[in-house]
């Protein structure tokens, strides 16, 4: 990871734990603010992927799985920005389920990591489970916004946390000679 | 390649290319000095920066995704290690973005090969040394190109080739795992390579670092899909690459020794190989991560006299304690003005071509209007040797 790529992630981890942060303490207030960032992030980020496809990866071998990718972020910001009217009840389950998605990711990173021996696996285990939990609680307290709410500030701190360690992190490179 | 290749056998082709034993060792010196003389070591001996031929491990991980650093990154890559095949080779229904990385594909026997050798020849030893590591390089690393690049150079599919008893060729599937503290393992077919990023400008797609130290090593033959081949897998048959690698490396040295007038492509010296072809092949395609100790008694043999280990300082108290006009004159002073020469080629003519990923120029881009100093030695250098002629 570059120093610009850590640099990055300290201060992109710093702003989520605000967020977390503000959402804890101003509920109502930190959610929309928090929806936002989020279909931001997502429309700014699927739609690099997108430009990224059409200008050079469509000539990659597999490299339509970028597409998809790109499509999938893609729309996923733009059914936010759609649902942010609608009550919170609804918008709620989405953010549930792209913290889970995040969850399940960081387990099978971890399984894949363990089989290639790096040290982090346990680390992202830990990181896939706690936020795999937070969203199985969620569902308990699925009639209730203002609980999930601050279920999913827990989620979004623990998130800023890890982006902060991947920045401090050393690097590790295959040398070519 | 690695240190045996770039060290032991430049010296034993550079000998069979009728360099005296002595010569031998200073070309095959700055051959390896290629893969050690980083920005690092530079300022250790307070060389000129812009002579950098590699980057550490450490220099890399630092590396930003701004412009300025990876063309500089391309500079040094293309230059020294992935010498582009075809600078205006064409793909049908391609953008210009992709045609730009495309053609940085470092390839064997290109133009640039004919001119980088024509260039340097009249040059000193270390000139020589460097070419060969160069030219060596090719080989190993055709089809990967030396520039950050998702689209390029991942690869996927890897299998190594194998023959049974009976002769008939085997496939066997290549496991990959990101631990570079580990070592490669013949055993159950696991090698290290660059995590997988699907970011195009990340340093982890840079040259074969998808493909791990396959390239490397002179004995495997394997086959992999290249991201950029359209679904169509490439063979890479490193013992009988290597082997061509090491005639033309001879033929090659006689064309900078004088011997032969014009330098053509696709042409080796099989001749004067012919009588240590099974002796080459046997250590080519030995199983094993390192054929120092196989190439050093090869070399040994040749010359009657031993080599001795490779010692990156061996030459820094000359070059430091050297007066100012002096430094030119130096063993490190003559590689690092062969080094500089060397990239102004390769990046000019990557500009040339309208391919804007190595930069407009060297000495600009890298070190402002500082790097004049650099063009100084150059000039100096050329000048001493139109006097001296």
């Amino acid at each position: 990871m570059s120093r610009g790529n850590k640099i990055f992630n300290i201060i992109f981890g710093i702003l989520i734990i605000f967020l977390a942060a503000f959402t804890l303490i101003f509920p109502e207030a930190g959610y929309d603010s928090m929806l936002f960032a989020i279909e931001i992030v997502l429309l700014v980020y699927g739609g690099k992927l997108i430009i990224f496809y059409l200008t050079l990866a469509r000539y990659k071998v597999g490299g339509v799985a970028i597409f998809y990718k790109g499509v999938l972020y893609f729309n996923t910001g733009l059914f936010l920005v759609f649902l942010e009217d609608l009550p919170k009840i609804y918008a709620m389950p989405y953010l549930v389920i792209m913290l889970l998605i995040s969850g399940v990711k960081d387990v099978l990173k971890s399984s894949s990591s363990r089989k290639l021996e790096l040290n982090r696996w346990l680390f992202q285990m830990l990181l896939g489970a706690v936020k795999i939990i937070i969203c199985l609680l969620c569902l308990f307290y699925m009639k209730s916004p203002r609980i999930m709410s601050l279920l999913l500030s827990w989620g979004v701190l623990h998130e800023g946390f890890e982006r902060i360690s991947r920045g401090f992190r050393k690097n590790k490179l295959m040398h070519i000679n | 390649m690695q240190k045996d290749f770039h060290y032991y056998a430049t010296y034993a082709a550079a000998n069979i290319a009728g360099f005296s034993p002595e010569e031998s060792l200073v070309i095959a010196y700055s051959a390896q000095l290629v893969d050690e003389c980083s920005k690092t070591f530079l300022i250790k001996v307070k060389g000129p920066l812009t002579a950098a031929t590699t980057q550490l491990q450490s220099e890399l991980s630092e590396c930003g995704e701004d412009i300025f650093t990876l063309q500089d990154i391309t500079r040094i890559w293309s230059s020294f290690h992935f010498l582009p095949g075809n600078l205006n080779a064409s793909y049908p229904r391609r953008t210009k973005r992709f045609l730009y990385k495309y053609r940085l594909i470092c390839n064997v026997n290109s133009d640039l090969e004919v001119l980088m050798l024509k260039k340097h020849k009249g040059h000193s030893l270390q000139a020589y040394g460097m070419c060969m590591h160069v030219l060596a390089d090719t080989w190993a690393h055709r089809y990967f190109a030396g520039t950050p690049s998702f689209v390029i150079n991942d690869g996927t599919d890897f299998f190594e080739i194998l023959k049974n008893e009976a002769g008939e060729e085997l496939e066997k599937k290549i496991r990959f795992m990101h631990n570079p503290l580990k070592a490669d393992n013949f055993s159950d077919n696991t090698y290290i390579n660059s995590i997988n990023q699907d970011n195009e400008k990340s340093i982890m797609n840079l040259g074969h670092g998808r493909a791990g130290h396959l390239p490397d090593y002179s004995f495997i033959k394997y086959k992999y899909l290249p991201s950029w081949g359209d679904y169509v897998y490439l063979i890479k048959d490193n013992p009988t690459e290597y082997y061509l690698a090491f005639c033309q490396m001879v033929y090659a040295l006689k064309y900078l020794r004088g011997d032969i007038e014009d330098f053509k492509k696709d042409v080796y010296d099989f001749e004067s190989v012919e009588s240590y072809k099974d002796e080459i092949y046997g250590i080519l395609q030995k199983r094993q991560l390192d054929s120092c100790e196989d190439w050093k008694a090869f070399g040994e043999k040749l010359t009657g006299k031993s080599i001795e280990d490779f010692d990156l300082f061996k030459y820094q108290n000359e070059y430091t304690e050297a007066s100012k006009e002096e430094k030119t004159n130096t063993f490190l002073g003559r590689f690092f003005s062969a080094a500089i020469d060397q990239k102004i080629l390769v990046t000019d003519s990557i500009f040339n071509s309208g391919n804007p990923l190595a930069g407009y120029s060297v000495e600009k881009a890298s070190r402002g209007l500082g790097a004049i100093k650099d063009l100084i030695i150059v000039g100096k250098n050329t000048l001493r040797r139109i006097f001296h002629e």
